[in-house]
């Protein structure tokens, strides 16, 4: 709670901890923080309590003595995961970023590790492996790059078109970033967005962002399989993915090598929409009638010539489940019968 | 960013599945693997011409596809993996005739089998999550310590080279191979994880100004292996097996001898065994006609043991004098002690090897036939046979690697429109071309090379002409219309099934 004074840089890396409701975790969360090996003179902590409405508030003030530099910020009401690490970005004054979810832990000397790498490195981001733990059962997570340790171009971190690349791994808190990503503003996510705020936040990373590297390190672990989890519930705040990708398709297109990525983004559309749409068949039908529309919205805005390619090459299942939310129906279906 | 590694060496930590992030200070260790014996003189060749000396960087952070000299690995490791069907009974390669010296450019020798036994290697398929723990222990198990291992692997496509580019998975890949197949298209798609750690191709330049194609997609830079480097290896293994090969190169002096190179064409299901049979003996009768008197065949060493005798009946109706050389050493080491007047095969890499290397008479037989009858048209022995039949202009006839059979046509557009046709959407920037020559070929040279359903598949010059098909519609229409019936009828029992479990809920709650 001290401020070391003014100055650029005072902070070698500031973590940005996000938390709704999460008494249960985040002891864990808050151990493995102070077990870093990271200079704690030289390290922000940055705390967002977001409208909990549990113990976290009276957790995180207890806890906030053991940190040398803690900031806390409170939401009387929930603002949203991306709206908090907003808040979060505002207040960082770390020449490096690192997020972690109040729910997760992090390995001892992972920060560090990150840390070290970003410097001697000199890229503008790191991107890590992680361990998603479903009770005791655990499981490795890679970063989809095989090319580790070493400075890549972030955009190539985008194809091929049908391969699982680092543009389908979003994960905020898998990595480090440089304080000139958070300048630019290319750090922050879209305002009031529920969910689904990583996945235009990523593209922009990754089109946008200048060098990256993939780290080996300890790792973070991610828990899965809480009960509220905010995915397991189906209502309006899961529709935020279109919005999402229209986010995408727009800094695709104002790239210079947008043909190229455009291929990439729409089919992974169509893989979202096939997915979400399967979800959503048990959702009242005022929410399926607000996905149609919108995803529609969405579809009509993209070139019909690469929609059409992308979508006549998709498998069976894919082409009935989305054909309702693709403009020029019969089209289609004429092109299907051929 | 240069292409070099420029990190510092980080802290490993206790569980990180590797030993730490590269480093230019950290050293090498060169692993390569090999299943037969042509592959370790392929191996041993490269290293003596030094290939293995540069290295290119991978295509995502490379800047020159220019090999550069790169550190001395501090050990180079011979993995030998046996693949027999019968492991407890083959014959182990480190003992194989001949190669003893060649084992001697290697810090080390292992096998791969006593590693994994009783894994078969070419079913060795670690699961995901064991990944780590193996690189873990092999590390321990091989001495590797904390070194980058770079893995050097003759078929990238199969186990167990997949294996150990999963195990050791930030380790770089060079791929080293010796046939005709480097000329023609990856088989079959490999994980991204190993695409992007593609560096080099070392192959053999078997077919003058010809590009090989394997791993294109990947961006694997292709670096040929000087032919004189093999042919030296070759000399090497004669003169280890000295005494075997003169003394069957003894049973062949005094009058002129032709050889007969088996393959096992009947055993991969593209010909009949009397098909095979029939086959021999036109290639005993390409010999006879050269002028030799005596036809030595060999069998191809992973051929089942096959009758020979009706070979041997035509031979002698002939008059030709019919010997078997089952010596097992490498057909090229017998070919230099034996001078033969000619070698005959179908489409053995054998032939160009021994026509370059030693200016062999050779003679290819049946790649008409074979060529009808290879299934599915991406078989990757499609391209060996399509080169072998151009340069063997289409039946009996000598090989010279210097003519191509049709003038009109350039023999890297054959292959690449071919290669085109096997995987299309592996090289989708060939199609141009593909059609350019398809356009130009006559109708007979077409039929030879490329098939009326594939032509069709992918709307290229040749396919068969678009007819209306009422039925085809009829029941595309019909398919999609039970797909969507299908997918509404799922979808309502979806909603039943969760509409009853929530009114279970409500009723538990009260």
């Amino acid at each position: 709670m001290t401020d070391p004074g003014a100055g650029s840089a005072a902070f070698d890396l500031s973590v940005i901890v996000p938390s709704k409701n999460c008494a249960p975790y985040l002891p864990t969360a808050l151990t493995s923080l102070l077990d870093q090996d990271l200079d704690l003179g030289r390290t922000q902590f940055i705390f967002v309590n977001d409208g909990s409405t549990d113990d976290t508030a009276e957790l995180l003030d207890e806890w906030a003595t053991r940190f040398d530099h803690v900031e806390i910020i409170s939401n009387g009401t929930a603002v949203g995961l991306a709206d908090g690490r907003n808040l979060g970005l505002d207040a960082a004054r770390g020449e490096h970023i690192a997020f972690l979810d109040g729910d997760d832990w992090l390995a001892p000397g992972h920060l560090a590790v990150l840390l070290e790498a970003i410097r001697s490195l000199g890229t503008d981001f790191v991107r890590c492996d992680h361990i998603r733990v479903t009770g005791k059962r655990r499981e490795l997570r890679r970063a989809p790059m095989a090319v580790r340790n070493v400075p890549i171009p972030a955009r190539a971190g985008i194809l091929p078109v049908d391969q699982t690349t680092l543009v389908d791994y979003p994960f905020a808190w898998a990595g480090m970033f440089h304080r000139r990503l958070a300048d630019t503003g290319l750090l922050r996510f879209p305002s009031g967005f529920m969910t689904a705020e990583d996945r235009p936040w990523i593209w922009d990373l990754h089109l946008n962002g200048g060098t990256c590297a993939v780290i080996d390190s300890p790792g973070v672990c991610y828990r899965r399989g809480l009960s509220d989890s905010l995915s397991q519930v189906l209502d309006e705040r899961q529709l935020y993915f279109i919005p999402a990708f229209g986010k995408i398709f727009d800094v695709v297109r104002r790239d210079a090598d947008r043909d190229l990525f455009l291929l990439k983004a729409i089919r992974n559309w169509l893989a979202i929409l096939e997915h979400q749409a399967k979800r959503f068949d048990t959702a009242p039908w005022q929410l399926r009638r607000q996905f149609s529309t919108e995803a529609q919205a969405i579809s009509d805005s993209l070139p019909w010539e690469v929609l059409k390619t992308v979508l006549l090459e998709s498998s069976r299942d894919r082409r009935t489940a989305v054909l309702q939310m693709m403009p020029h129906r019969a089209e289609l279906i004429q092109e299907l019968i051929r | 960013m240069t292409a070099q590694q420029t990190t510092p060496h980080l802290p490993s930590a206790p569980y990180s599945s590797a030993a730490g992030p590269a480093s230019g200070a950290a050293d090498t260790v060169q692993v390569f693997l090999a299943s037969t014996a042509l592959e370790v003189v392929f191996l041993a060749a490269g290293i003596d011409a030094g290939c293995y000396d540069s290295a290119v960087a991978p295509a995502v952070i490379r800047t020159t596809a220019q090999p550069r000299p790169a550190a001395r690995a501090r050990e180079r490791i011979l993995l030998l993996s046996d693949n027999a069907a019968v492991l407890e009974q083959a014959t182990p390669l480190h003992s194989a005739l001949g190669l003893s010296s060649l084992m001697a450019r290697f810090d080390r020798v292992l096998t791969l089998n006593e590693s994994i036994t009783p894994h078969h290697p070419n079913t060795w398929a670690p699961a995901e999550a064991d990944l780590p723990m193996l690189q873990r222990l092999l590390r321990s198990h091989w001495e590797l310590g904390t070194s980058d291992v770079e893995l050097i692997v003759e078929s990238p496509q199969v186990n167990p080279a997949i294996a150990l580019a999963r195990i050791f998975s930030e380790s770089l890949i060079r791929v080293s191979a010796d046939g005709l197949m480097s000329y023609g298209p990856t088989r079959s798609r490999l994980p991204l994880g190993m695409q992007q750690r593609m560096t080099t191709l070392h192959y053999a330049p078997l077919a003058p100004d010809l590009q090989p194609r394997l791993l294109h997609e990947t961006g694997i830079v292709p670096v040929p292996v000087p032919l004189e480097a093999v042919s030296d290896v070759i000399a090497e293994v004669r003169e280890n097996a000295a005494d075997m090969i003169d003394a069957a190169a003894a049973r062949l002096t005094g009058e002129r001898t032709g050889i007969i190179l088996g393959q096992y064409c009947a055993a991969l299901g593209l010909i009949t065994e009397s098909e095979e049979s029939e086959l021999h003996c036109q290639m005993a009768e390409a010999v006879l006609s050269a002028g030799c008197k005596t036809v030595a065949f060999k069998p191809h060493p992973a051929a089942p043991t096959a009758s020979t005798a009706a070979l041997a009946a035509h031979v002698t109706a002939h008059g030709g004098r019919f010997v078997v050389i089952d010596t097992p050493v490498i057909a090229e080491a017998l070919i230099t002690a034996i001078g033969p007047a000619i070698v005959v095969s179908a489409f053995s890499t054998s032939l160009m090897l021994v026509a370059q290397l030693y200016g062999c008479q050779t003679a290819a037989v049946g790649s008409r036939l074979l060529l009808q009858r290879l299934r599915p048209y991406e078989n990757s022995n499609r391209i060996p046979l399509t080169i072998i039949d151009q340069f063997a202009h289409r039946g009996h006839a000598d090989i010279d690697p210097q003519a191509h059979g049709d003038e009109s046509m350039n023999l890297q557009d054959l292959v690449d429109a071919v290669s085109y046709c096997m995987q299309p959407r592996l090289l989708p920037a060939f199609r141009q071309r593909t059609s350019d020559l398809l356009a130009r070929l006559d109708d007979d040279t077409r039929g030879l090379y490329f098939t009326r359903g594939t032509l069709s598949a992918l709307d290229l010059p040749g396919r068969l002409p678009r007819r209306s098909h009422p039925r085809t519609t009829a029941r595309r229409a019909g398919r999609l219309g039970s797909d969507y019936l299908l997918y509404r009828a799922r979808r309502a029992i979806r909603r039943s099934r969760t509409r009853r479990a929530a009114e279970r809920q409500k009723r538990r709650q009260r």
